[in-house]
């Protein structure tokens, strides 16, 4: 018996295009209610409070699982909800022994989100913008130009037409060049947003590791050398701006999380379970403790991990949660029966992967062996290379085996 | 005899020409419709929020501006394969095609290599046009090449879409056709549903690949004709 060439090649895509189609329409169809984890260290209780977010909004519970009422809950928490306290009659309030106003509390606050997958390993432009950080009025305004990184130097080209502003260009290499920075530059990133209170330029890391910061002051480079290496296998550089000025710029490299503060700082964050390609990390500030939360992509059984820390970012207290039994029975169901369709699972960027139950899975084999043996039966012929490719691919192959099989050329044998 | 095959494939080549030649212009036309509305929605954005502010949301937010053109060369796919397809199969013609004096391969799979020839010189057109439009708006290289970047996977859902409809109409089977058609739109939603630009990045050779299979797919429909199956 011969294979069937042409009708291989037909059930090969049909496989292909079934594996990869099966899981984006069980996705969809199956997506329940948002459910995530976050929460905040108390001052007043000095226990985590957590935050279960779904899309009717916040519900709190303590560390014990209690649920408490949104308002008792944020009281709580007064320097991240200052302006419901506020409201509630809250501010100036004693914490630690200072005395807190509204406005502090309110200046103080920041949420930092930006150590994802998704930024750290996103495709990223050598294009940068440089806005004036001392401009005429109050807010910052968009740059007329970007900032190109090139292998020997920087350029900077007109938004209006795209041509080289050669002047500047030079100008600004040379001012990096004399800073000390070597090209080619390993890494930059600069915040072009209009909404920051203030502008701290470009941060970049030159071929030697150095961290140095180049500015546009009424129009004339400043470019300085921070004296901080960064870690060598640095993968992503992300700034923003706040006007607490704890730090301006932070690190993911593989070694860990590191904040570039103010002062010619690098900091590594307390992580213990840092991961860049599963991992994302989300610090909150306030004006007495800040809050890292660590949750892991890699399925719903990992913990979210919790921190406190204190204004040094010491570690004050740490604590892990799961989410609710419920979400990861229901989660763990649905991956069952994803498992029992597909043995594979292709995401758009070739990405093929086992299914997530493989116990599952290979019971959708075994029911797609099942099935396509009966339908032999019916037709009183038993395709064995058919029989094959559905043992590997289960469902999809018993679908790509009855629509375009037979796959042998010769046909006789029958059923018994 | 190698004068006989270059004067079949001559021939051959001569059949297509004849199938597409009052009619393969529509496709071009409408990317260059496509292309212009490109230009002038970037024309408009520049006169409306100002060169900076469509700089900045190409390079921050990676907006794609021109995801019509996908649809151009997925339609475009399915255009030039009825063109070239339903005179071959309508009336049980494409039987014959198994009873010429050459292989039916050679005629197939000339149909075939034309169809690829039209839809890798309208991803060419597109690239090239869009090349232009990103030049005449003063786009850095930089930036133009990943936005140019994300074509490619396009042009390969365009062919996926010319071979999965050829195999409709060669199908002899409505179940079986149907199924065709549903993993072309399937195949074809595999390679136009990313983000940004490159979104498929170095991850596209599998899927050219995996391309290579659809003319055999093609190639097993016709057979069923042949075989005389249902």
């Amino acid at each position: 018996m011969s294979i069937h060439t042409p009708r291989f090649a037909a059930m090969l895509i049909c496989v292909l295009v079934l594996v990869w189609f099966i899981p984006y329409v069980y996705g969809r169809a199956t997506r329940a209610d948002r459910f995530q984890l976050s929460g905040e260290y108390s001052p007043l209780t000095r226990r985590f409070m957590i935050w279960e977010m779904g899309p009717k909004g916040i519900r709190f519970r303590d560390e014990d699982g209690r649920l408490l009422p949104t308002r008792e809950a944020q009281r709580l928490m007064p320097l991240v909800f200052p302006g419901n306290v506020r409201k509630w009659g809250g501010f100036p309030i004693t914490l630690d022994g200072r005395v807190f106003s509204f406005e502090e509390a309110e200046k103080n606050l920041r949420y930092f989100s930006s150590l994802t997958p998704r930024e750290i390993f996103g495709r990223k432009f050598p294009v940068h913008a440089l806005f004036e950080s001392v401009p005429e009025g109050v807010s910052l305004e968009l740059p007329d130009d970007v900032l190109v990184v090139g292998a020997d130097g920087i350029s900077f080209l007109r938004c209006a037409d795209g041509s080289l502003n050669g002047e500047k260009s030079v100008r600004f290499t040379a001012e990096i060049k004399r800073a000390g920075a070597v090209f080619p530059l390993r890494l930059a990133a600069s915040n072009p947003s209009i909404y920051k209170p203030f502008d701290e330029g470009l941060v970049f890391i030159d071929g030697n590791g150095g961290i140095f910061q180049l500015q546009m002051a009424r129009g004339e480079p400043v470019c300085r050398a921070t004296g901080l290496v960064a870690p060598r296998d640095t993968l992503a550089l992300i700034v923003e701006e706040h006007e607490s000025r704890g730090f301006y710029a932070a690190l993911a490299a593989g070694a860990g999380p590191y904040l570039l503060m103010y002062g010619d700082r690098l900091l590594r964050l307390p992580s213990e379970s840092w991961d860049p390609r599963v991992n994302t990390l989300s610090l909150r500030s306030t004006a007495l403790y800040r809050t890292m939360i660590e949750h892991d992509l890699s399925g719903v059984a990992a913990p979210v991990r919790y921190a406190a820390l204190d204004r040094d970012f010491r570690p004050l207290r740490r604590y892990s949660a799961l989410l609710p039994e419920a979400v990861r029975a229901r989660s763990e169901l649905l991956d069952k029966g994803l498992s029992l369709l597909t043995p594979f699972v292709l995401s758009q960027f070739f990405d093929l992967r086992f299914a997530p139950n493989p116990g599952f899975a290979a019971l959708g084999v075994v029911c797609a062996l099942g099935l396509f043996y009966a339908c032999c039966r019916r037709a009183r012929r038993l395709d064995l290379a058919a029989l094959f490719l559905v043992a590997c691919t289960g469902l999809p192959g018993c679908i790509a085996a009855l629509a375009f099989g037979p796959l042998g050329r010769e046909t006789g044998t029958r059923g018994t | 005899m190698g004068g006989d095959i270059r004067s079949i494939l001559r021939a051959a080549c001569m059949k297509e020409w004849i199938k597409v030649r009052l009619l393969f212009w529509i496709p071009f036309a409408a990317l260059a419709a496509a292309l212009c509305d490109v230009s002038l929605m970037y024309k408009g954005f520049v006169a409306m929020h100002g060169a900076p502010a469509l700089w900045y949301e190409l390079i921050v937010k990676q907006t794609v501006h021109f995801s019509r053109l996908s649809w151009v060369l997925a339609a475009a796919g399915m255009f030039f394969a009825a063109l070239q397809f339903v005179p071959e199969c309508s009336g049980r013609r494409l039987r014959l095609m198994f009873h010429l004096p050459v292989s039916y391969r050679v005629s197939m799979y000339t149909a075939v290599g034309y169809g690829l020839l039209l839809n890798l010189a309208l991803l060419c057109a597109a690239v090239g046009g869009l090349a232009l439009v990103f030049a005449r708006m003063g786009f850095p290289r930089e930036l133009a090449l990943p936005m140019l970047g994300t074509l490619p996977p396009w042009g390969l859902a365009g062919f996926a879409s010319y071979c999965s409809t050829a195999a409709v109409l060669a199908e002899p089977r409505p179940a079986r056709a149907i199924l065709f058609g549903l993993l072309g739109f399937g195949y074809v939603t595999l390679l136009t549903a990313g983000n940004g630009y490159s979104p498929l990045g170095g991850n596209m050779w599998p899927y050219v690949l995996a391309c290579l299979l659809w003319p055999l797919a093609l190639e097993s429909a016709a057979l069923r004709v042949k075989e005389g199956q249902r």
